[in-house]
């Protein structure tokens, strides 16, 4: 048995001994303990170093309001979480954890100097002192601060476990298992709705697990907390969660719940899921969060030994464990004392009481008395002794503060504290809930909510326990009262500051020990100039740990209260944001890992790409075949050849990702016309036409071809990444703008299969298989459509080209893709078909001089900028843009448009993005006219070609400009952006 | 021809009493109709149009479902297409409409079994209890980033529709929670 361990005392199972390691020393201690009972049951207080000033730490709680005791849980490679409390990390056997923030080794750490010089990190030290000069910065400070800064391994290798998500929906959520939060599902269970109640803990009962010998209505409160339990879990209505903690009160009583399934089990790594995130729909919100001890304020806090009164009682009670043999206790409040006479009552020796009031309630002296405890009220504890664990407390009368020496020395192994109580507001200020001071208790409570939600119990500053059991009765829908034999009031005095013998200047008084936070800190920034708890949170950095200052808000809070003479209604308090406590990135995202971190969009067409081993790009949401090389090929090699193929015979790509939207209805020609900037009166049925569309602002947002179908059916494409956003700004303007309009959008992208077909043997490759239609250019010219048949399915053939070249994009339901690509792919052969992707598709459109809407276009480009006017209807009274194209600065000369660049060198081919001036030789920095939008090489040419927006563009043809690149400056001549064959010979081939 | 979604693995997955499977070749419209014509339309024999959002008429393989102010998806099976292609030429005749062949723009799967509410709500955030979504519903929704069509035409069966790029996505979900299952 270790040493600490109180026989026959709390809940973990004695039949089951385990073994843990902790910085590699191996303990023993039972099923049930957490790490921070397990070390306390062997006289271990010393779990880490702190942030800053790398202080020896011990356990300060014992939840998860834990500062002190963060440690690194090692569950194997890729299974390494950092900055896990002690306090919450259950054991089992063969659990392996370590310190954190010290070398070499927890007891001796060389990090501590920055304790001896503490004195020279005050609050804002690094604001003030990383200033200047300024060269040093890169160099120095921020690799300097980078390595201080953090608690914990980084993990190096990917997370080697799962994590799943879901979503749950119930008429009542109730977070905290409390006694409050127990009565209110128990009534909640009756109305046969969904409750789900859920605890952090790894079992329920909250504060009853902690004071076994309280009654409720005559039943113990172990036999009290398991008969509701029973209730509960015999409900079908209730699910019940443990080791789940409500992370954040999101709007509409959305409650995220991160519960942890795995963490605990010896063989966790086995068994599936180690964490779950589910959220929650309620359609009531019962917080049961109970409150936080708080620590009190006084110079040496910090020292392993000292914690919160509660934790020891938790520890006792709970855990079986006695935290000290010999303790001291520092208190304002009365419910120390009940820790006191449990720690006295189980055999502890209690070195001596030290109050820091002056009027002790009279119970409680007798009650002292009675056990032979000695009492000191109106004293104070000026200073802690010990190293690397408290030896002795100096302890000094209130009034005789001035003396620089301690009145008296008592030596004790362990001092337990407590400052009063804070109840737990978080979740309630999630949800935008407002609060109150609270004046008797020295603390804030709930005071409206904003959503259905209500808080009962300790939560909602109710510390008696029949009236917090009966709260949440209620709450839960019932009408019962309990009765509880625990119901004397305890009260206290909330000290804004203690007296003390030292100056302020020599205390090490820690307000937040998580963070280093001292109460001359918080006074430092007052003297400063930060009145708002805002500003001084922010630069002391009190609050802004890991624990969110779960201990130390309040009294940071009252310091500064002090410090600028204001009460502390009036300083308000931060806000509390999720998440709760520390969450894991695994938790958050769920099963968002792999294949299901984000959709890939593939096409009907994609798997065959994929056998033929062609390289992908994403392209929105989709995934694209980029070029298709064959061996030894690079991307240049393969677009050249790709390209030289379409242009000398065939060319075959898959053009499914088009967007297609059908605009149907009478008025479709109206909407038409309406949305996009061309005329669509003289388009017949049968035909289809380049549209431009521009947003209100006048600049191009979309284009595509559009094939009218019949008087009242369009077939409109987009760009791919566009489709999304051009239904939306389509259906938008006809739902408000456009209501009167008898027109329907229906999203098609995914019903057809495109297979784009370009190249002199256009036409003969698909002769063969196309039944129902006649393909001589009389008959079917250049920019027509066609319903028919190919390879025996239905099509609605194109005649359309990208490229420049004979085109025709075959659209056939998608589930006949594959079928119909291979069969021409097969029959090409003769034809030396060649299967190109989305990089030659962009260089034979720029050859032709064909825009890219978000390439050569950014936002700001009007269909004149793009030199495409001819697309801009005169004659139409009215389209969306048609305003704002009118707008003077639109119509300006000289703005950006889009041209040609031939570079002096051929060979050279422009980085896309790069600037362009005028006269190289000018002063740096050099005044930008413009810059390259599309730049590749052009095979068939022999030569690189290159589009760019420049300033005045229209009017420089012919002229030299330059483009500075890295290695040298190139002389561009700007020509018309239009590369090959200017006439269109090829497109209206014969 | 063969009928292909491209998803690669079986199309079967068992959870214990709970199924998943990809449905095969379906017929689908899209039809716009205002809603001053629902009686026009409902006068057409054997037709019957559910006039509130989220309402579905179900009549054998053939579900028609509100999910829109103006908009319904229809669903039926090759063999009965037939039959719904007829009463949609005659509703044309009747009422000014747009009605669009979607048949191969989507995919669907059927969740059967008591654990299909658990699988939807693993990526879809609706209450899909009983009571506030009874048999005959239908809704848009999405599961994760999948947009999803789910339509309740059992107490223990959910017709699931996507878009037919996202099945797959959508399969590869089914089957780690499938795994998730079987790890359990």
């Amino acid at each position: 048995m270790a040493e600490y361990r109180m026989q026959a005392r709390g809940r973990v199972n004695e039949a089951r001994p385990l073994s843990f390691s902790f910085d590699g020393v191996k303990y023993s201690a039972f099923e049930g303990d957490t790490l921070a009972s397990g070390l306390l049951a062997n006289g271990v207080h010393l779990m880490g170093r702190s942030f800053k000033y790398h202080r020896p730490r011990g356990v300060v709680g014992a939840g998860s309001e834990e500062p002190n005791a963060l440690v690194t849980f090692d569950r194997g490679e890729g299974r390494v979480t950092s900055n896990v409390r002690a306090t919450t990390l259950e054991l089992f056997d063969g659990l392996v954890a370590r310190s954190q923030n010290r070398w070499p080794s927890l007891k001796n750490d060389v990090g501590a100097f920055n304790n001896i010089f503490s004195i020279f990190f005050p609050a804002g030290f690094y604001n003030k002192t990383f200033m200047w000069p300024k060269s040093f910065w890169d160099r120095v400070y921020e690799p300097f601060i980078r390595n201080l800064a953090g608690l914990g391994p980084a993990p190096t290798g990917p997370d080697a476990d799962s994590y799943s998500s879901a979503y749950r929906h119930c008429e009542t959520l109730i977070v905290g298992a409390g006694p409050s939060g127990l009565a209110a599902a128990l009534e909640a269970a009756k109305t046969g709705e969904r409750v789900i109640i859920v605890d952090e803990q790894a079992e329920f009962g909250g504060a009853l697990l902690s004071t076994p010998s309280v009654k409720i209505d005559d039943v113990e409160a172990w036999k009290w907390v398991e008969k509701a339990v029973d209730t509960l879990r015999s409900s079908p209505n209730v699910t019940m969660m443990r080791r789940t903690t409500a992370i954040g009160y999101y709007h509409d009583n959305f409650v995220g719940l991160v519960r942890r399934l795995t963490d605990h089990l010896e063989d966790g790594n086995d068994d599936g899921c180690r964490e779950a995130l589910i959220r929650v729909r309620a359609a009531k919100v019962i917080l049961a969060q109970g409150a936080i001890e708080r620590p009190l304020v006084f110079n040496g806090n910090d020292r392993p030994g000292v914690m919160l009164a509660s934790a020891a009682q938790t520890y006792l009670n709970r855990y079986g464990v006695g935290v000290g043999k010999n303790v001291a206790v520092f208190t304002c409040h009365d419910s120390a004392y009940d820790v006191a006479f449990d720690l006295h009552d189980a055999g502890i020796q209690i070195a001596a009481i030290i109050d820091v009031r002056r009027h002790v309630p009279a119970h409680l002296v007798a009650e002292t008395e009675t056990r032979g405890i000695k009492l000191s009220s109106d004293t104070a504890i000026t200073s802690t002794r010990g190293k690397l664990k408290i030896k002795a407390i100096e302890v000094c009368k209130n009034s005789s503060m001035v003396a620089n020496k301690p009145e008296e020395v008592i030596a004790c192994d362990s001092l337990i504290m407590s400052g009063g109580w804070t109840p737990s507001l978080h979740l309630f200020s999630h949800s935008k809930g407002s609060i109150k001071w609270d004046e008797g208790l020295g603390a804030y409570v709930p005071d409206q909510a904003n959503e259905n939600s209500i808080c009962v119990g300790a939560c909602n500053g109710e510390f008696n326990l029949s009236a917090g059991l009966s709260e949440g009765a209620k709450a839960g829908g019932g009408d019962i009262t309990y009765l509880a034999d625990d119901n004397y009031e305890r009260t206290g005095l909330v000290p804004f500051a203690l007296p003390k013998v030292k100056s302020n200047k020599k205390q090490m008084a820690f307000v937040d020990f998580q963070n280093d936070v001292t109460e001359k800190d918080v006074n430092l920034a007052v003297r400063e100039g930060f009145r708002s708890i805002e500003h001084i949170k922010r630069y002391t950095t009190n609050g802004m740990a890991t624990d969110q200052g779960k201990t130390s808000n309040l009294n940071a809070l009252q310091i500064a209260s002090e410090a600028v003479a204001k009460p502390v209604a009036k300083i308000g308090l931060t806000t509390f944001r999720p998440p709760f406590t520390p969450t894991t990135f695994g938790a958050m995202s769920g099963y968002r890992d792999g294949d299901l971190f984000e959709v890939t969009r593939k096409t009907p067409i994609d798997p065959w790409a994929v056998e033929q081993d062609a390289i992908f790009e994403p392209v929105g949401t989709w995934r694209r075949a980029w070029y298709f090389p064959r061996t030894d090929e690079d991307m240049h090699a393969a677009v050249a050849r790709e390209c030289k193929a379409t242009r000398d015979s065939l060319g075959i790509f898959d053009a499914s990702t088009l967007g297609k939207i059908e605009v149907v209805g009478p008025d479709a020609t109206k909407f038409m016309n309406l949305l996009y900037t061309n005329p669509w009166n003289s388009l017949k049925p049968g035909g289809c036409r380049y549209g431009l569309m521009c947003r209100k602002d006048g600049y191009i947002y979309d284009d595509g071809v559009v094939a009218r179908l019949a008087d009242d059916r369009y077939h409109v494409t987009t760009t791919t990444g566009g489709a999304p956003r051009v239904f939306q700004h389509m259906e938008d303007y006809l739902q408000t703008e456009f209501a009167h309009l008898d027109v329907w959008l229906t999203s098609t992208t995914e019903q057809w299969a495109v297979i784009a077909i370009n190249g002199p043997n256009a036409r003969k490759l698909i002769a063969p298989f196309v039944e129902g239609i006649d393909l001589s250019p009389e008959a079917f010219p250049h920019m027509a459509v066609r319903e028919g048949k190919i390879c025996g399915v239905p099509t609605r053939l194109f005649r359309v080209s990208f490229t420049g070249e004979l085109g025709f994009e075959i659209n056939i339901p998608a589930n006949y893709g594959r079928h119909v690509w291979e069969q021409l792919f097969q029959e090409g052969q003769q034809y030396d078909i060649c299967p190109y992707g989305t990089e030659s598709m962009h260089v034979l459109r720029a050859e032709k001089g064909f825009i890219i809407v978000g390439q050569d276009t950014d936002g700001t480009v009007t269909p004149h900028d793009a030199g495409m006017s001819w697309g801009v209807s005169k004659k139409k009274k009215d389209f969306v843009g048609k305003r704002s194209l009118a707008r003077p600065d639109l119509m300006a000369p000289g703005r950006k448009q889009l041209i040609g660049l031939l570079t002096e060198d051929p060979n050279v081919v422009l980085e896309e993005g790069a600037q362009i001036v005028a006269d190289p030789n000018q002063p740096i920095p050099m005044k930008m006219i413009g810059h390259v939008t599309s730049s590749y090489w052009s095979e068939p040419l022999g030569r690189s070609i290159a589009m760019a927006l420049v300033y005045d563009g229209f009017n420089l043809m012919d002229e030299t400009l330059h483009v500075p690149m890295p290695s040298e400056t190139h002389k561009v001549q700007v020509v018309k952006p239009m590369f090959i064959d200017p006439k269109g010979e090829k497109l209206n081939a014969v | 021809m063969q009928f292909s979604q491209d998803i690669s693995a079986s199309t079967e997955l068992v959870l214990g009493e709970t199924r998943i499977s990809q449905l095969d070749e379906r017929r689908r419209y899209s039809l716009r109709l205002k809603r001053d014509d629902i009686p026009a339309a409902n006068k057409i024999r054997g037709w019957q149009i559910p006039s509130k959002v989220g309402e579905t008429v179900m009549e054998g393989p053939t579900t028609i479902s509100c999910v829109g102010p103006d908009e319904w998806f229809i669903l039926t099976t090759p063999d009965r297409d037939a039959d719904t292609a007829m009463r949609l030429v005659k509703l044309a005749d009747k009422a000014l409409t747009s009605i669009t062949d979607i048949s191969h723009r989507n995919v669907a799967f059927l969740l059967e079994g008591e654990g299909a509410t658990t699988i939807l709500n693993v990526g879809c955030p609706l209450d899909l209890s009983l009571s506030t979504f009874p048999v005959g519903k239908s809704t848009r929704s999405i599961f994760e980033n999948a947009p999803v069509i789910i339509i309740r035409t059992a107490k223990d069966i959910f017709h699931v529709e996507c878009w037919r790029s996202f099945a797959p996505y959508l399969w590869t979900f089914f089957e780690t929670i499938a795994a998730e299952h079987a790890a359990k």
